[in-house]
């Protein structure tokens, strides 16, 4: 083992590896707000980096003793071949295995530092684990099996195109799909993660297809040297149906998933009993319209960016009866639209890294705000009428974030001109009229005055 | 003379394992038509799969370079002018059947991609190694992820760029100049002791 750690030629790739992770959103991401849950998936998301360059790496070890000419001597040594195979396997995927849990162990780390609530859940980056070794094996088995020069970058390729590709399907299928299985799918729904206890129903069964992917890669190194030994041949006899039976029965189960507020639910591997609301105190600014968030998400500065964003675009309706006296943040899947009493302006939650909301975001939740304002409950603000689209492209532009957010005819516009022209006691009086059936869908551009 | 000419680069094409390098290519090239439905949409994968499968091609080509005679080889024939007819029909026949595969979905761009990555790939194989001209341009596309992700690619990124930036173009076309020269008039690193 001490001689393959030698010759391995892994540790070259990885300070290239560390700063390809240094320049990608990955970096990005470790500034506030800090969910434990969403880091694990980031360093889950990883394997998309780490994946391609274990199989290549694996694919060109497990090429060398063609390259150097030693399949005569070799043969002649009484040690078993696949064994001194698996060897040279174990030591290049330690190396990125032990790249990957330090990758693990800093990212927790500096989380550790910036959370404000809750603690690490190790289970989408024990999932990465095993999707990084998946990869290795299954490059080392194509370099094995493929006797060219060009195994190394066809495994390696092959690698992202398959995580890409399947990742690609995931998003056209939300619902179910074999994309869910992708080690880049995130396991758990992260807008519901700090509302509800996590379950790890997609992370296991993706650890359970990953297992049996590596008794076919395991078995296919094996039948390579089936030709040696009666005892590899019984190996191959045992990994390839074994491999083939977990991995159908993980593609059975996958058919199973389904989608819910919370994330993915696979009914074989889901703990009902476990499946819980989470109490929690609200953390909230002392603004003219107060804004209140999930502690988790009190790290950085997405509290005081909602605020103001928020209070920028009520001030003007802001103590009209009917229009909201907090706003507050909701697990996704909540309803839409100001509701209860006394009324509450629901926000969802997304994740602000950084101090600064990036132009399209900030336009996006903008309008989804001024829209939330005038839709009624349960309502997609997407869905808003004529009418309200009106004043809220009005609160918009008085809060100078244009209109661009939201669809708007020449009819629109020109009634949030009429009503901005108004003074601001006759926009009260109007809207404390006419809020109830303004918010039915009862009112059309050409009653707005 | 003529034929002798045309028989030692046939003999090159061959010890360069050519051919096996057009096949896996035209595989390339069905692989990214294959996935045509896949590559239509905006998200990072779907945008990401065509430049990745560039870059397939293009290591491909790289790795094609190596040769397995070293020494006794570089004493013969001037082999500047057979490595670069091997990477000129190689190169040509990625750029038409990338090309070809994209139709309908901005081929230029897969074109210039491939040359860009090419270029890439073959100084790394003048530098490293022809078996590991993969890694560097593997990386790049990698990188390129995070600005297609945030829709927000810049020259950093060409390849993301549509076929429309020049700026883009001329990048890609240096790069692949440099790769070139670097691979026709250098070779491909060789070593006694490869690494690994």
């Amino acid at each position: 083992m001490r001689l393959e750690a030698r010759h391995d030629a892994t540790p070259r790739l990885l300070p290239l590896l560390a700063v390809l992770l240094g320049i990608t959103p990955l970096a990005h991401d470790l500034t506030p707000v800090a969910l434990w849950l969403d880091r694990s998936a980031d360093v889950e998301g990883s394997v998309q980096l780490a994946g391609p360059f274990a199989a290549g790496a694996a694919a060109w070890a497990a090429s060398r003793d063609r390259r150097r000419n030693m399949g005569d001597l070799l043969a002649s040594t009484s040690r078993n071949p696949y064994l001194r195979t698996l060897a040279r396997w174990l030591v290049n995927v330690g190396w990125m295995a032990a790249f990957y849990i330090a990758l693990c162990a800093t990212y927790l780390s500096i989380t550790a530092f910036q959370a404000t609530w809750g603690g690490p859940d190790l289970w989408p980056a024990g999932a990465g684990l095993v999707a990084l070794i998946v990869c290795s094996a299954a490059g080392f088995a194509l370099g094995l099996v493929l006797r060219t020069r060009f195994a190394a970058p066809l495994a390696a390729v092959g690698t992202l195109v398959v995580i890409l590709g399947v990742r690609t399907a995931a998003q056209s299928d939300l619902q179910a799909g074999i994309g869910l299985l992708s080690p880049v799918y995130p396991g758990f729904g992260l807008g519901a993660t700090v509302f509800y206890a996590p379950q790890p129903d997609l992370s296991m069964l993706k650890m359970v297809c990953d297992m049996g992917l590596l008794a076919i890669a395991l078995g296919v190194i094996a039948w390579h040297f089936r030709a040696d030994r009666p005892s590899i041949r019984r190996a191959v006899g045992i990994l390839l149906p074994a491999g083939l039976i977990v991995t159908a029965a993980a593609v059975g189960l996958d058919a199973t998933a389904r989608s819910d507020g919370h994330g993915i639910v696979v009914p074989a591997f889901r703990d009902a009993a476990a499946d819980r609301i989470i109490p929690y105190t609200p953390v909230c600014t002392r603004t003219p319209l107060p804004v209140c968030v999930h502690p988790a998400y009190d790290g950085g500065s997405e509290l005081t960016i909602l605020a103001t964003t928020i209070n920028k675009i009520v001030a003007p309706v802001l103590g009209v009866p009917g229009m909201p006296v907090r706003a507050e943040q909701l697990p996704i899947g909540a309803p839409e639209g100001v509701q209860g009493d006394p009324p509450v302006l629901p926000i969802q939650p997304n994740t602000i890294h950084g101090t600064v909301l990036g132009a399209p975001e900030a336009q996006w939740f903008a309008a989804d705000m001024a829209l939330s304002l005038f839709t009624g409950t349960h309502v997609n603000p997407e869905l808003a009428t004529p009418a309200q689209r009106a004043l809220a492209v009005y609160l918009l532009k008085q809060a100078r974030y244009g209109g661009g957010g939201v669809p708007a005819d020449p009819a629109v516009s020109a009634a949030a001109a009429r009503f901005a022209a108004l003074t601001p006691a006759a926009r009260d009086s109007w809207l404390t009229i006419h809020l109830a059936a303004l918010r039915a869908g009862y009112l059309a551009p050409a009653d707005v005055p | 003379m003529k034929l002798v000419a045309s028989r030692l680069l046939w003999l090159h094409l061959r010890s360069r394992r050519a051919p096996l390098a057009l096949l896996l290519i035209t595989a390339t090239g069905a692989l990214l038509r294959l996935l045509q439905p896949w590559t239509t949409g905006s998200g990072e994968s779907a945008e990401l799969l065509p430049p990745v499968l560039a870059v397939g091609a293009a290591a491909v080509i790289a790795t094609s370079m190596t040769s397995p005679f070293g020494e006794p080889e570089r004493a013969t024939y001037p082999l500047p002018w057979l490595r670069l007819a091997q990477v000129t029909a190689l190169l040509l026949a990625g750029a038409a059947l990338l090309g070809l595969a994209r139709l309908g979905h901005d081929p230029l761009a897969a074109i210039r991609n491939l040359a860009g990555f090419a270029g890439m790939a073959m100084l790394t194989a003048t530098v490293i190694s022809a078996p590991m001209s993969w890694i560097v341009p593997l990386a790049y596309a990698i990188y390129c992820g995070g600005p297609i992700d945030i829709h927000a690619p810049s020259l950093w990124s060409w390849p993301a760029l549509p076929s429309s930036n020049h700026a883009a173009t001329g990048i890609a076309l240096a790069i692949l100049g440099a790769g070139v020269l670097g691979i026709t008039y250098a070779g491909t690193r060789e070593r006694h002791c490869d690494p690994g």
